[in-house]
């Protein structure tokens, strides 16, 4: 019974993450004065990408790339609280046990991209993993004080520690929650932060040997990351929610990034990398004084 | 007796092994023999609280040896991977001498765990230093002679620095039995303290200390550094044990600075190694500084010093034993077959050597930290046992170490395995058994310890407990701290079930087809087959502009930089004695000119 | 299947591989003015991941090596669509020594567009008569390709170095 309601759960996220995604290219269509797809696009891409009767792959770890990528984003959603719904795993997610989880999905692409032999995709994952460096350890000081300042490292607690609106971590610790804003940026790849992706420069990098199920997996796997990602960020800092307010703050989050997304160019890495050692880095700082100077 | 027994037998094998030195065969099973019969030994006779004690009385000196349940813990892990280094070796090329070398540099690291004094103690970390050291230069490398060099002035220095604290120890307590001195007043036991850190600090090749680290384990022959980095480095971590638990019982109330510093230059070694790491073009120097990245993280749960935090880092002390020996036991069977180390030069090996990229595989995973091996525990016990320290910075730095641990990594795995296959590499076999063995071998604790880690957590908070208040509650499967709780199998279940769903969904949809190596976008031009088009040379690369000029700093420019000071003044000095008899002329009417000007009144 | 062919129709991701001079009309319908996307038609990096191949005028024999290499490479099922005269006759380089006449002789075609060049209108008009070929089921160009491969070759070999340019593992 358990188990069909774990399927069941992950298929809805995926299928929301998907609209997601439609919503995506219908806002960055409208910013560019078109009409765009309809929302339900992606749905019908992955449907489609499965369909695909010849697919090629480089060997074992090539085709096991995209598997290992979404096993890792769909264990690290079963370990994130999604508002106040428990995480059905009953653990109570632990902040660095999700942090950790997170870091599958890209290893696994990394290693069945890194197969094909194909340059582009390598250096696409030199980039995306340089990358890390500088968006993960921003996202990391950003949560930092909340979890500091709530004395847990449980996901869980720290959402019911804040109780409703002005208690909220967001506005508790503002200038953690702008420094947590630049990394999400750069966390889900999008623009001026899209350097692992870069289609017209690096033929969309780790994507490059993958077709038909394979992309489709990879689709599937970026869906699921942003309603984790998003979520993360809800959970942390816009207090206890319940699910459908849960899914409208990740929406809010995500529009900003897409908003973001659709007017920005693109860095180059190390100007990327160098980005987030300057402004977020601070800010990530400031955000922890504060809380040392409260406490 | 048993310890010595056990001593006597470690010792007899090497001397064997010399004397059968030519004598292949016989050589081998002999020290198979000996490694075996040692650890069952050791698993079987050896119980905490034997003690002996040696009553030389020379001025009053006594001589003792003791086990303790630490001594236990990490007497364990250095026969299990000295087996797994010796069966790997037979596939090498060497001679008796290499043999008994290793063999000594076992008992001289046992030594240390039995000693009970200052001065034996002294004495087996001495051996463990030379013998490592003429191992080192028996080594492979153009430059083994350089690096040994290197190896045995450092040790030396270490060591002087520890036999100085002993004998300071020795002049203020009259005793050389490692016993607490929080007691004496002044200084004076700051220094001894500082003093008799050093050798370890040494040894696990923390950051001032590390110069000889890249050197010793890029040189010394392959599966030798396994015992090297993976076993001979844990002595460092019981020595931090002795000395801040041992010898100085009360650190966190007297000098709670000096704990801090400790942390922070850990910290700064796992980061700045970590970076260091990921711009190697040398597997074997990539690995030597990711083990000393490794080694930060448990000099950092020392200086953080509350009961979980000590036990993660000995946690992770075994965790690197188990995962950073595996990593240089893959790269040395790599290195059996292709005999390079050079990360430009492979490459697509995956599918010549599907062991031992497994091995590398989980290898780099558990290094990563990520669930469910050996690498998380430790972590994980470490970031939270920070936080709890109110110590924000010092978890955002061990966190940013932990990241660069994700690049290396894929550096190390893409330029060996993954990527386009070298020309002549095409008829490469998978690496001999004795590799294959070691990697089997170590892939067992990796899961079992890492989703079971209470197996090792209870031996090591029943150490840790009569030293700190104990704050941490688990189980076989499970660990509660102050901040949060984990339950380990869950994780691993979980990845399992999860990744069976992706595999089933994988496997229902469309049939693929292999591709041949060429068969890539190449924006659809043809490419020949011994086209270069492996990315391996400046991986990373990009990183270089990231950092700018800091980059290129290093201690051992500073260094340098005092070589050349000290050579200048050398130069003058050496003037004053060997100059010709103009020179010393000069001295002698300066010195009388001199005479006259100070007494130039009374004159 | 039936829903396989649905979404297909659907969703076309067409290889951003532009030959001729007819490429010249693809960026106004691309964006702001017709908006392809609509019909869920975008541009991909890669042959591997894309559904359908434009052969965007005439094709130089040059070109042909790389296109037919970029066709073998692409999942099927995949369609391609002959885009101005010159694909279908020459056009205005009937009589040239280095352009191909007829692509039909190298790659299978689901469907041309005639004009030199056609207009973005044109271009949609053959997007939309393509969609409701494959949700019919009856684009099915693709599998002449894998049926007569060695008549295609035949023809290829005539042009080009056969050996050297296709991709030897094709199933
Ligand atoms: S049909 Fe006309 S527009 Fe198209 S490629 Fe030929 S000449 Fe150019």
């Amino acid at each position: 019974m358990s188990i069909l309601y774990f399927f069941l759960y992950l298929l809805l996220v995926t299928v929301i993450g998907l609209l997601y995604m439609g919503v995506a290219r219908k806002v960055t269509a409208h910013i560019q004065n078109r009409y765009g797809p309809p929302i339900y696009q992606p749905i019908l891409d992955v449907l489609k990408l499965f369909g695909k009767r010849h697919t090629v792959t480089h060997g074992v770890m090539h085709s096991l790339g995209p598997v290992i990528a979404y096993t890792g984003i769909a264990s690290t959603l079963l370990f994130l609280p999604l508002g106040n719904h428990t995480p059905l795993l009953h653990f109570k997610g632990d902040l660095f046990v999700v942090l950790y989880l997170l870091v599958v999905g890209p290893l696994g692409m990394a290693l069945g991209a890194g197969e094909s032999s194909n340059p582009n995709a390598t250096i696409a994952m030199a980039r995306a993993l340089s990358l890390m460096l500088g968006y993960e350890i921003i996202f990391f000081m950003a949560t930092l004080p909340v979890f500091y300042h709530y004395h847990t490292a449980s996901i869980y607690k720290v959402i019911q520690a804040q109780g409703v609106f002005p208690h909220w971590g967001a506005i508790i610790f503002p200038i953690s929650f702008l420094a947590a804003l630049f990394a999400l940026q750069g966390m889900m790849g999008e623009k001026p932060f899209e350097i692992a992706i870069a289609p017209h420069e690096i033929a969309s990098g780790p994507m490059v040997e993958y077709g038909g199920k394979y992309l489709g997996l990879l689709q599937l796997w970026h869906a699921v990351g942003i309603i984790v990602e998003t979520g993360l960020l809800v959970d942390i800092f816009f207090g206890p929610q319940n699910i459908i307010w849960f899914f409208i703050g990740t929406f809010i989050v995500f529009y900003v990034v897409i908003l973001v997304n659709a007017v920005m160019p693109r860095f180059r890495i190390e100007q990327a990398v160098r980005f987030y050692w300057g402004i977020p880095l601070l800010l990530a700082i400031l955000g922890i004084l504060q809380v040392y100077i409260w406490r | 007796m048993a310890m010595f027994l056990l001593l006597l037998i470690i010792g007899l094998t090497g001397l064997l092994a010399f004397i059968l030195g030519p004598i292949k065969v016989l050589r081998n099973i002999i020290s198979l023999i000996g490694a075996i019969g040692g650890l069952l030994y050791f698993v079987f006779k050896i119980r905490p609280g034997q003690a002996y004690a040696l009553n030389i009385k020379i001025y009053n000196v006594h001589f003792g040896t003791g086990m303790s349940a630490l001594s236990i813990f990490f007497g364990i892990i250095l026969l299990g991977l000295f087996l797994i280094f010796l069966i790997a070796s037979f596939h090498e090329d060497n001679d008796g001498a290499y043999y008994m070398f290793s063999f000594f540099s076992l008992l001289g690291a046992l030594g240390v765990l039995f000693a009970k004094d200052l001065i034996s103690f002294f004495f087996f970390f001495e051996t463990m230093s030379l013998f490592s050291f003429l191992i080192v230069l028996k080594g492979n490398g153009e430059t083994s002679h350089r690096s040994a060099f290197k190896y045995v002035m450092w040790s030396a220095f270490g060591a002087y620095a520890f036999l100085l604290g002993t004998f300071l120890k020795v002049n203020y307590t009259h005793s050389v039995m490692i016993t607490d001195i929080s007691y004496l007043g002044g200084n004076i036991k700051l220094w001894i303290l500082i003093l008799l850190l050093t050798p370890f600090m040494v040894k696990t090749a923390l950051m001032p200390f590390h110069l000889w680290a890249p050197g010793a384990y890029t040189d010394s022959k392959d599966t030798y550094t396994v015992f090297l980095s993976g076993g001979l480095s844990k002595i460092g971590v019981f020595g931090y044990f002795i000395a801040l638990f041992n010898v100085f019982s009360q650190i966190a109330v007297l000098y709670p600075w000096l704990l801090k510093v400790f942390a922070y230059i850990g910290a700064i070694t796992a980061s700045l190694a970590g970076i260091y790491a990921f711009m190697q073009d040398d597997a074997k120097k990539l690995l030597a500084y990711s083990s000393i990245s490794q080694l930060g993280y448990v000099a950092v749960g020392f200086g953080v010093y509350s009961h979980f935090s000590v036990v993660a880092a000995l946690f992770h002390a075994l965790g690197h034993a188990v995962f950073e020996s595996l990593l240089f036991l893959v790269v040395a069977g790599v290195y059996y077959r292709t005999k390079t180390h050079d990360l430009r030069k492979m490459g697509g090996l995956i599918k010549k050597m599907p062991l031992s990229f497994i091995g590398l595989l989980f290898g780099i995973i558990a290094t990563s930290g990520i669930p469910p091996t050996i690498g998380f525990p430790s972590k994980w016990l470490l970031y939270e046992a920070i936080i709890l320290k109110n110590d924000l910075f010092l978890v955002s730095l061990v966190f940013f170490a932990s990241i660069t641990a994700f690049l290396y990594s894929y550096k190390l795995i893409h330029s060996i395995f993954l990527g386009k296959l070298h020309k002549e590499h095409e008829h490469i076999k998978e690496a001999p058994f004795g590799y294959g063995f070691g990697i089997v071998v170590l892939l067992i604790p990796l899961f079992v310890l890492g989703t079971n880690p209470g197996i090792v957590v209870k031996p090591i908070d029943y150490i840790v407990r009569f030293y700190l208040k104990p704050d941490l509650a688990y189980n076989l499967t499970n660990m509660t701290t102050p901040l949060g709780h984990v339950n380990f199998p869950a994780i691993g279940i979980t990845m399992t079930l999860l990744f069976t769903l992706s595999f089933i969904i994988y496997l229902i949809f469309g049939k693929s087809y292999r591709a041949a190596q060429e068969d890539n976008y190449t924006a659809t031009e043809w490419i020949d087959k011994d086209f270069g088009l492996h990315y391996g040379g400046e991986f990373y690369g990009f990183m270089r502009k990231a950092f700018g000029k800091p980059l290129t700093w290093s201690f051992e420019k500073i260094l340098n930089a005092c070589l050349k000071v000290v050579s200048f003044l050398g130069e003058i000095a050496r003037g004053f004695y060997m100059g010709d008899a103009r020179v010393y002329l000069f001295y002698i009417i300066l010195f009388f000119a001199i005479i006259v000007y100070i007494m130039g009144g009374k004159l | 299947m039936k829903l396989f062919n649905f979404s297909q129709s659907r969703s076309l991701w067409m290889m951003h591989f532009c030959t001729g001079c007819g490429a010249m009309e693809m960026p106004p319908t691309m964006t702001s003015r017709f908006d392809m996307e609509r019909f869920g038609i975008i541009p991909m990096a890669t042959p591997r991941q894309s559904d359908l191949l434009l052969i965007t005028g005439y094709l130089t024999i040059k070109t042909l090596k790389r296109v037919v290499r970029a066709y073998e490479q692409m999942p099927t099922p995949r369609y391609v669509l002959g885009f101005g005269s010159c694909t279908i006759n020459g056009g205005m380089y009937w009589d040239s020594y280095n352009v191909i006449k007829k692509l039909e002789l190298y790659i299978p075609v689901d469907i041309y567009i005639n004009g030199c060049m056609p207009r973005p209108e044109a271009i949609i008009d053959a997007f939309l008569k393509l969609r409701e070929m494959i949700a019919k089921g009856e684009a099915n160009a693709w599998k002449k390709y894998i049926e007569n491969y060695e008549w295609y070759k035949k023809n290829q070999s005539e042009v080009f170095d056969v050996e050297k340019w296709s991709i030897k593992n094709e199933k």
